[in-house]
């Protein structure tokens, strides 16, 4: 899709905006007192659902074509973000460098897995079909 | 009105890792997003050393940090691009990637907070 094509650039613009208020309204509801809850919940349910979203065939083809995008790149790209872990991981650092292991492992690692879950759940479907 | 900010960010945010990711990301190795990764987490590095400083700009926390840093930055796809390597038995690339993206991230927010005496 080229870079030029504004119409599609506004739109997953527009999927960026959302993905952005949807997260911000996650980080007023989960007190992150002390260890960035909120961070850690949007960054691994982001990369459950864009995994799942992105290898499923069937949710593929109830998405248009020209939604798909701005849905991936532009809401889940912008619904999870990667400045707030690096930033708070410091913060965190400085009152305690156990918590700050244990928020940057668990959200490096735990992304992996859900990506990786969201993948098997995809499998496992096709084969049940 | 903070919705509005963020959103605003956001959108902005989004584009900008778009042109950026489509331009610079290969089938190879995804440079575009450890650029907007990189350069997202510093800039949000400098706000935030501003504020504590001046916590009185509320709105460019919301508009800078939550919406433009958060958006231009992503965790999904950065996980989904790592696990793409693990499935391709590309194992030191997914070691240099994910280990570049942190470290680099990592080393230049502590450099922004200390030096700036955000935290000591």
């Amino acid at each position: 899709m080229p870079v030029n094509n504004y119409k599609q650039l506004l739109f997953i613009g527009v999927g960026g905006a959302c993905g952005a208020v949807t997260r911000y309204s996650v980080t007023l509801l989960i007190i992150s007192e002390g260890f960035p809850f909120a961070t850690l919940f949007v960054n691994l349910i982001g990369c459950f659902l864009l995994s799942y979203l992105s290898y499923s065939a069937t949710l593929k083809g109830l998405i248009p074509f020209h939604a798909f995008v701005p849905l991936t790149t532009g809401f889940f790209g912008s619904f999870t973000t990667f400045s707030a872990i690096t930033t708070e991981t410091v913060l965190l650092w400085k009152d305690s460098y156990i918590l700050a292991m244990i928020y940057i492992l668990s959200t490096f690692f735990g992304g992996l897995l859900l990506c990786f879950l969201g993948y098997v759940m995809v499998r496992k479907q096709k084969e049940s079909v | 009105m903070a919705f509005f900010f963020v959103a605003f960010g956001g959108l902005i945010g989004s584009i900008a890792r778009y042109i950026i990711s489509s331009h610079w990301n290969s089938k190879k190795y995804p440079f575009g997003t450890f650029i907007v990764n990189s350069s997202g987490s510093i800039l949000l590095g400098i706000l935030v050393a501003l504020r504590i400083n001046n916590p009185e700009n509320d709105w460019v926390s919301l508009l800078v940090g939550i919406g433009f840093c958060g958006s231009f930055t992503t965790f999904s796809t950065f996980s989904k691009e790592t696990i793409e390597m693990l499935f391709s038995k590309n194992y030191k690339q997914a070691f240099l990637y994910t280990f570049s993206s942190f470290a680099v991230s990592i080393f230049f927010v502590s450099i922004i907070l200390v030096l700036t005496g955000a935290i000591s």
